[in-house]
């Protein structure tokens, strides 16, 4: 009985909570802040926590699975601890989103609330960063668009994925290794069977540090990761609008 | 005057879902978010001292030790955490302290151990 007087009232802040915590998450995988997985970690164990107090063992257990991984992470420096940790946060997005919905209940009496979304525009993230390559095309993918994740280590191979995918929209990041995202962003700007195609630079910098940037590229669209991740989500939208 | 606790934890999240839940059972319940706090929250008559161990500034159990050693702090003091019971028993057995509880069992088994240690409110 106790549990249940405590998840009434403290529910919506629970939610609100996880959804800061994993903002923050999203916010350290996009920045350039020393030990990132470390802090991820952290971040993440506090969530375990307020999850069990509450009585989420599925989040909690998700929350635990993305913990581990960013302590792997921080200790072998190795891929695929970074996707395991991508991955995790991806499911505990997806868990509190779900438990948002159901704590909401249905907007319309008799209104399933899982219902079908449709595949809605293609989007190619381009980002030497794993994590944040999944942490954006799931929050897209949530926004129902078609999202996709690559790394582009050379100009003409990236060139020929983008003309087999065919997106309406490219993200690139611009801070990239081996070859920067502006550099990439040049190259599919002046590919004439590529014109269609949308291209957006995304960044740790706000819009203004990337105008010089951007200009030079000719990319169609400045995207600050610094806004939030609903920031990003709301770019990609109006870009996608605006091509279509 | 009803039994007195004192909980550090960073989440306040936590530490208000902890003094809802021991305050509906009849505790008094202070918190605190850092040492700071801490500090100025055990000025005060204290009963039992639940510590989490995974804060930014230090670990629980190296801030227990202290308490222990250093400050002469004989009230019991118990390590509370979201880490796997077999970690967090060996870190409380390393810390000198009274004993742990996980974090595992919500907010109602936290509750039913504070009453087992320290009786009725």
């Amino acid at each position: 009985m106790m549990l249940e007087e405590l998840r009434s009232k403290f529910l919506a802040r629970f939610i609100d909570t996880a959804r800061v915590r994993l903002e923050r998450a999203m916010q350290l995988a996009a920045g350039s802040t020393p030990d990132i997985p470390g802090q991820l970690a952290a971040e993440m164990h506090a969530f375990v926590g307020e999850a069990m107090a509450i009585g989420e063992t599925a989040i909690a257990t998700a929350a635990r699975v993305g913990e581990q991984a960013a302590r792997r992470w921080k200790q072998t420096g190795s891929a695929q601890d970074v996707i395991a940790c991508a991955r995790a946060l991806r499911d505990v997005r997806k868990l509190v989103d779900t438990l948002a919905a159901s704590a909401a209940g249905p907007a319309v009496k008799g209104t399933p609330v899982m219902t079908p979304r449709a595949r809605g525009p293609r989007v190619l993230v381009v980002d030497d960063s794993e994590l944040n390559a999944g942490l954006v095309a799931d929050a897209l993918e949530d926004a129902g668009f078609a999202p996709e994740t690559c790394q582009a280590r050379d100009v003409e191979p990236f060139l020929a994925h983008v003309r087999r995918v065919r997106p309406a929209l490219v993200l690139l990041d611009i801070q990239m290794k081996p070859v920067a995202g502006d550099v990439l962003c040049r190259e599919l700007r002046s590919a004439p069977d590529l014109a269609d195609v949308q291209v957006a630079l995304l960044s740790g910098l706000t819009e203004a540090e990337m105008a010089d940037i951007g200009k030079r590229a000719h990319a169609h669209g400045l995207i600050s990761k610094g806004a939030g991740i609903d920031a990003v989500v709301e770019r990609v939208r109006q870009m996608t609008r605006r091509g279509a | 005057m009803s039994k007195h606790v004192l909980i550090v934890d960073d989440s306040q999240l936590m530490l208000d879902m902890a003094r809802h839940a021991l305050e509906g059972a009849g505790y008094r319940v202070s918190c605190a978010r850092d040492l700071g706090e801490l500090e100025r929250g055990r000025a005060g008559e204290i009963d039992l001292i639940l510590m989490d161990v995974q804060m930014p500034e230090a670990y629980g159990d190296d801030v227990a030790g202290v308490l222990r050693g250093v400050h002469g702090v004989r009230v019991p003091i118990y390590l509370l955490s979201a880490l796997p019971a077999a970690d967090l028993g060996e870190r409380a057995r390393g810390a000198e302290v009274d004993g742990f509880i996980p974090k595992q069992g919500g907010m109602p088994a936290l509750v039913e151990r504070v009453r087992t240690i320290l009786g009725a409110p």
